[in-house]
């Protein structure tokens, strides 16, 4: 069993680095290289302007719940309403304690909203800002920044409820929880070469968007946020063959149970490393085609 | 020092929602308006917006964009504002860059006048500090004086008018591209606002004007550029370029 599962893994992992290897050399040898200096360009301008595409992120949000006397403590209640309607049936189903479900479910939803948000709302995110990047000299990086920035704060104002429920439930506060930021930053850096593929590719194909909708729907059931996959199952192997099971998890385990995996980080970074490998050339050969698919 | 230099600049536009089969194609050739509609068998619908353009423009120049409607006077502002990137040929621009082509661009209806000043200065590249020190001048301005904390949703459409104008001529810039759209709001706000505006114009290094009106095209510009159908037909002093466009207003009359 370990050891198909293992060659899987490196099968998976060769045929990759093979796809991209092939695909960075054929890029570079087709164009002059002012095309991956403007991607840079693009890049950095975004890194520098961080108070504009923070400014514009919390427009956002302030305007999503503009006028509501929760505000964005919204987002936070509906995971909770959905979490506490849920937890009992679902831990009784499952066989689980009350306590590990429901920890379990609200960290795998807002992690599960926030990558699943970032790389959605990408594919719609220059269409919308169209008027921005006719006036202004914006770069689309800084666009997929800011949905980045709206989406960090909702998860902010999630994980304040979040802690409340821990802190409610008495699950043990661990030295792993210093790993969270680190978790997050990964997690953040995989949703933006997820974004930036699909903020290229959504714009061109507007079908896109609609497909990667219902297919992240069923990515969801698949991915251990619902149920928890028992140790060397069926169901394990499921989840480990599974990125976004990975890509949760960095952050998840290391709150809920202390522990810190391997695995997950192996896999996350290679997730991060191959991804933009990919998504980086492939914006910069698309980069100034953008601007006519709008 | 800032200038541009456009190096047989085009730019040929994908249309994506376009029918394949029409009729319009003939008869465009015969009129003035637009660029030329390209339709080949087998590839892509598109249309040649910007044709072989060569420009060279220094520190002082103030240039007319003359044309008819789509001759690509806007299409010629984006791309000098680096919205879009020519399909060929090369374009250097050395200098600040800012274009004022939609006046109420950047604007959030739901937000007060104060905070869009703010965001409307970030997003024309002003540093917080810098929009905070120009917040009063700005106020000042726009003569709007508490509305400035209503949110511009409230506004009437003058109200509106007065704010963004405000916010960009606040700007500062070496190159500046303007799109059509002076002759704004009440009688006495035209009278101040034609001011700021020339200011802010004689404040630029650079200024590229796409405009119908000769009269204002005269009073704002130095040279000027004849459009037609993405073409440059003629490229040089303003009484020329002026005299030229009208021979060939006159011409077309004639058939």
């Amino acid at each position: 069993m370990f050891a198909t599962k293992q060659s899987l893994h490196i099968l998976q992992a060769a045929s990759t680095i093979f796809i991209v290897a092939l695909y960075s050399i054929n890029t570079i040898m087709r164009r002059d290289p002012h095309y991956i200096l403007d991607a840079f360009g693009d890049i950095s301008l975004a890194l520098k302007s961080r108070s504009l595409w923070m400014a514009l992120g919390w427009n956002d949000v302030r305007s999503r719940y503009h006028r509501s006397k929760l505000g964005a403590f919204w987002a936070s209640l509906s995971i909770l309403i959905f979490v506490s309607a849920l937890g009992p049936i679902y831990s009784n189903l499952l066989g689980i304690s009350l306590r590990e479900y429901t920890t379990h479910l609200m960290l795998g939803l807002m992690l599960w909203g926030y990558i699943s948000s970032i790389v959605l709302e990408s594919g719609r995110e220059y269409i919308n800002s169209t008027n921005y990047l006719v006036s202004f000299r914006l770069s689309y990086f800084t666009l997929l920044m800011r949905v980045v920035w709206r989406n960090l704060v909702v998860f902010l104002y999630q994980l304040i409820v979040f802690i409340a429920l821990a802190l409610i439930l008495q699950l043990p506060i661990t030295v792993s929880w210093i790993i969270a930021p680190f978790a997050l930053l990964a997690i953040t850096m995989v949703a933006l070469w997820m974004a930036l593929l699909m903020s290229v590719f959504a714009t061109r194909f507007r079908d896109l968007s609609e497909l990667m909708n219902n297919l992240l729907r069923l990515v969801f059931f698949v991915t251990p946020i619902m149920w928890i996959p028992s140790p060397n199952t069926q169901l394990s192997l499921v989840a480990d063959l599974n990125p976004f099971y990975h890509l949760i998890e960095v952050f998840r385990a290391p709150v809920l149970t202390g522990d810190i995996n391997l695995q997950n980080w192996i896999v996350v970074s290679a997730l991060l490393f191959v991804g933009w490998l990919i998504a980086f050339p492939v914006f910069a050969t698309f980069r100034s085609r953008i601007a006519f698919w709008l | 020092m800032p200038n541009i230099k456009l190096d047989n600049v085009s730019l040929d536009f994908p249309v994506y929602d376009a029918e394949s089969r029409s009729l319009t194609t003939s008869v465009t050739k015969l009129m003035p308006i637009g660029g030329t509609i390209r339709r080949r068998n087998g590839k892509r619908t598109s249309i040649l917006a910007l044709d072989n353009i060569s420009l060279s423009l220094e520190e002082g120049d103030r240039v007319a964009l003359l044309g008819h409607n789509g001759a690509g006077k806007t299409t010629l502002l984006k791309l000098l504002s680096g919205f879009y990137e020519p399909t060929s040929g090369r374009i250097n621009c050395n200098g600040k860059v800012s274009a004022l082509l939609e006046l109420m661009s950047g604007m959030d209806l739901n937000m007060s006048g104060q905070e869009n000043i703010i965001l409307c200065g970030m997003l024309h590249g002003l540093d917080k500090k810098e929009i905070i020190r120009r917040r009063d001048d700005i106020a000042e301005f726009s003569e709007l004086g508490d509305y400035l904390t209503m949110p511009v949703r409230l506004y009437s459409s003058g109200m509106m008018l007065r704010l963004a104008f405000s916010i960009c001529t606040s700007i500062d810039c070496e190159i500046l591209l303007l799109d059509e759209w002076v002759g704004t709001g009440d009688q006495a706000f035209i009278q101040k606002a034609h001011e700021r505006l020339s200011d802010l114009i004689f404040r630029s290094a650079i200024l590229v004007f796409a405009t119908h009106d000769r009269t204002v095209a005269k009073r704002l510009c130095n040279k000027a550029v004849f459009l037609e159908h993405g073409k440059a037909l003629m490229y040089g002093d303003i009484d020329d370029v002026l005299a030229y466009s009208e021979q060939v207003y006159l011409d077309s009359l004639k058939g």
